[in-house]
């Protein structure tokens, strides 16, 4: 039962199998439904970014090319505030280290009053869950801003930008963390006859020290590209700066610093993937 | 006729393939034996281009098949269908969506971009399930398949290519002694009823006995027998196989050969699988 | 209970005989160990330390400073919180137009405002998400190392996405502002370019992953190289990317809620003007507008992305 070539096959044919398998063949509502979703996704683009005054693009064309060129071309070296720059650089790790190391400390104890396994109290932890959900709602931008307020410019609102959105969301995954670890080993500390407080030291903060070195070393890392951010609203930093010379139209200076962060961030990043590693290694070993 | 010349493939250090010479007149069955890391799977894998030759040349119609590239590399492989141990179906499109990328290369960019093929595709896609007796499946996923059934969808998308050559990598290692034989007798009647070329590797020697008009062994890459089955000598099998010998010639393994009444149960339910 | 101690006190003494040797080493071990630990342990803290000292001279976060600012800390939420009157909490508007002082109504006096930038902030969201996503959707296949047609493409399509989330995007946002005016569309733009190189990266990886089989399958039987792409890999990979774009479109509804800070669109502008402006109960209701919001699209998304891939599955 040889078959015909797909040019041989007659149109009685194609009928023949269409009547027989109908589903195998395209309809205009299986068309319709295939292509719906594409459809309306560009459709949606394209009316809103007309909405969106999109042609103002275009028209901001010839600024573009001058405003690049400002960005790659670096005049007057030499009088840059080289100075200034590596101390608001300097000013931005500072703050993301203190910061994660508040939101660390901050979140061992809060951690702790979420987890289901620790904290015996359904209420308690209801409360402090649903307060670090309002904490971790909030942008930390937006923390910076309202710290910027209520304490005034500089580092200190940063710092407590980080420590407020931090302790948010470590405590969460800190509890998390918590919750999963193995029952058996508690057990064992807790048979000894040791207290409460013995119980966290000795069955739990072993099991899960490795996870939160690890946590708050991740958060270390984006804590520094953040804090780079947070200077833009006022709470500290090279973001101060970044600001400052946009609004002086000193773009050279602005893509200066911006490169030198990124270095920042890329040596934070493999420093503190070395850090890990030793760390875990190191509770692993004992 | 399909001619191959000092074909040749080298991994690194290590020679898959060394200086094969064969030709293949149009229309026949041939079947590659050997022990697995002969070389088996990279010569097929040479002749579709999957793979590069290091060096030699494969003849086929007066061109030089190692030396193509680009849209005349993609109709070779088109003319030149390959059926796989694993299948290498796309598992979560339906099968007929499978079977119709048999045609991709027939279809202008816009059409296969957009998925978008005629009624006489998709009747002649039908058609070429249906002689598999797979038609009944053709909106199914074809992951939902069984082996045995996505190896005969891989056979139809073959099919679909129309190809002049049908290469097969294993195609019945991976199944049961049931759908092993449903697949082999397919690509049997490809082989006669068509006229078109079977090339075949195969593990087990018996099945390459049963089905095949000739067979070429390998080893350790070279190619150490080339003829009809009944010049194969028990002697010349132990050769090509060397310590594996004694599972190729193991009947029940992952061979075609159907065993006696005792599985008869087995049988029938492997029969209704299908 | 009392024979207990006394077996336990036998072993020991049954067992110390040999075993006298194996403690000397075992304490010699223990030594060696913690001697070499030692080192590390006080470079470990020292530097701890010094990185400490020298973030709180920088940031000058001297206990005094902090003394005198928390309590100011907690001065200014009081003065955010709304003064809200039970009796008169859900009066509507009196018939000259004027809200109650006490009511929702008094206090939300502005709600079609916000509405209408949370609007915009949605928009800006899902329009920066899907303009992203397309793009990464398109670079992920030359991004893949095992799917990359040559290196060349691999390299550059590498780099490009590299370079596209190195840039936080209130950064790409403020360079837009700059160059094309206040508005949203500066907001879709820097978020849509950190989009598509966050995406295109997660993409990559979610390709690298995908199995070869059905791509080998396609490329013999004579497909090209976006053939290859589209039946071998597109059909594998589309669950993951679905579920990844929408995880990325709820951080971009947070995105786009604070990329107004810097006069790009959406109620961040709003934010940044009751914050810098005013320290009352306005700074409150846009805040849990935003909280609102943000939990909102999240469960929606969640809900949305278990419904596709649960069906997906099945």
């Amino acid at each position: 039962m040889s078959m015909a070539s797909i040019d041989t096959l007659t149109d009685a044919h194609i009928d023949t199998v269409r009547m027989q398998h109908p589903g195998a063949f395209a309809t205009p509502r299986g068309q319709i439904r295939r292509w719906a979703p594409l459809a309306i996704a560009v459709i949606y683009v394209i009316v809103t970014m007309w909405y969106f005054e999109f042609g103002r693009l275009l028209d901001a064309s010839e600024r573009v090319l001058p405003l690049l060129r400002n960005f790659v071309v670096w005049r007057d070296m030499d009088t840059w505030a080289y100075g200034q720059i590596y101390v608001g650089i300097s000013q931005t790790l500072a703050m993301a280290f203190l910061g994660t190391l508040l939101g660390t400390l901050g979140s061992l104890v809060v951690g702790f009053l979420a987890a289901k396994n620790v904290m015996p109290f359904g209420i308690v932890r209801q409360i402090v869950r649903r307060f670090l959900d309002i904490l971790r709602g909030i942008d930390q931008l937006v923390w910076g801003l309202v710290f910027v307020r209520a304490v005034g410019l500089g580092p200190l609102a940063g710092v407590l930008a980080i420590f407020i959105s931090d302790l948010g969301t470590l405590s969460k995954l800190y509890s998390e963390a918590i919750e999963n670890i193995d029952k058996k080993q508690v057990e064992g500390i807790r048979a000894t006859g040791a207290g409460p407080l013995s119980v966290i030291r000795y069955g739990y903060i072993p099991q899960v020290l490795p996870v939160f070195i690890s946590q708050s070393l991740y958060f270390l890392e984006s804590n520094t590209r953040s804090a780079t951010i947070l200077g833009i609203v006022g709470a500290g930093g090279i973001g101060m700066l970044i600001i400052e010379r946009f609004r002086a139209s000193l773009y050279d200076q602005v893509a200066f610093i911006v490169v030198n962060v990124l270095v920042l961030i890329f040596l934070i990043d493999w420093l503190s993937k070395r850090v890990r590693l030793w760390a875990i290694g190191d509770k692993t070993e004992r | 006729m399909l001619k191959l010349q000092n074909l040749s493939r080298r991994f690194g250090d290590n020679i898959a393939v060394a200086a094969a010479n064969l030709e293949i007149p149009d229309g026949q069955m041939v079947g590659v034996i050997g022990r697995s890391g002969a070389g088996k799977s990279t010569l097929l894998r040479l002749l579709n281009r999957l793979i590069d030759p290091s060096e030699g040349k494969i003849l086929y119609a007066g061109a030089d098949i190692a030396q193509l590239t680009g849209r005349e590399l993609r109709e070779w492989r088109s003319d030149c269908a390959m059926i796989f141990q694993q299948f290498n179906l796309v598992g979560r499109l339906d099968v007929i969506t499978n079977v119709l990328t048999g045609l991709l290369y027939t279809i202008p960019a816009w059409r296969s971009m957009t998925q978008v093929f005629t009624p006489r595709e998709r009747a002649f896609a039908i058609q070429a399930l249906d002689r598999l007796g797979m038609a009944h499946t053709a909106l199914q996923r074809a992951e939902t398949l069984s082996g045995g059934q996505q190896q005969r969808v891989a056979i139809a998308r073959a099919l679909a290519q129309e190809p002049k050559i049908l290469l097969a990598d294993e195609p019945i290692a991976s199944l049961d002694p049931m759908n092993a034989k449903v697949v082999m007798d397919a690509l049997r009647s490809i082989n006669q009823q068509d006229g078109k070329t079977v090339i075949c590797n195969l593990h087990t020697l018996d099945t390459a006995r049963n089905y095949c008009d000739r067979i070429i062994g390998m080893s350790a890459g070279k190619i150490v027998f080339d003829g009809t089955p009944d010049l194969l000598t028990t002697d010349m099998a132990r050769e090509i196989y060397g310590a594996e010998a004694d599972e190729a010639f193991d009947e029940s393994a992952t061979s075609t050969a159907l065993p006696g009444s005792k599985t008869v149960s087995a049988l029938k339910a492997a029969a209704a699988h299908v | 209970m009392s024979d207990v101690p006394l077996t336990g006190g036998m072993a020991r003494v049954g067992g110390r005989a040999p075993g006298g040797d194996a403690v000397s080493v075992f304490e010699r071990h223990r030594a060696e160990l913690r001697a070499s630990k030692r080192g590390w342990t006080i470079f470990a803290f020292a530097a701890f330390a010094i990185c400490l000292g020298a973030s709180i001279w920088i940031s000058n976060f001297f206990p005094d400073r902090l003394a005198a600012g928390l309590p100011r800390i907690f001065e200014y939420f009081g003065t955010v919180i709304p003064d809200l009157q039970w009796d008169v909490l859900f009066e509507g508007r009196a018939a000259d137009g004027r809200a109650v002082a006490g009511s929702i109504t008094y206090w939300y006096t502005d709600f079609w405002t916000y509405a209408v930038l949370i609007w915009e902030t949605i928009l800006m969201a899902m329009t920066a998400t899907l303009l992203g996503a397309s793009v990464a959707f398109v670079l992920s296949f030359p991004a893949a190392a095992n799917l990359a047609p040559n290196s060349w493409l691999y390299w550059f399509s590498r780099r490009f996405l590299e370079i596209c989330r190195g840039i936080p995007e209130i950064l790409l946002a403020l360079v837009f502002v700059f160059m094309i005016g206040i508005g949203p569309l500066a907001g879709v733009l820097a978020i849509a370019i950190h989009t598509a190189g966050a995406l295109g990266k997660l993409f990559a990886e979610v390709n690298e992953n995908a199995s070869s089989r059905p791509i080998e399958g396609i490329a013999a039987v004579g497909g090209n190289w976006p053939e290859q792409m589209a039946y071998g890999v597109v059909p594998q990979v589309s669950p993951n990317f679905f579920s990844y774009a929408m995880l990325r479109f709820e951080i971009n509804v947070r995105a786009s809620s604070i990329i107004g800070f810097v006069g790009a669109g959406g109620i961040g502008q709003e934010l940044n003007r009751v914050i810098s402006f005013y320290s009352d109960d306005r700074v409150m209701a846009v805040l849990i507008l935003v909280v609102v919001t943000v939990t909102v699209i999240d469960l929606i998304s969640e809900r949305i992305r278990h419904t596709i891939i649960g069906r997906e599955n099945f």
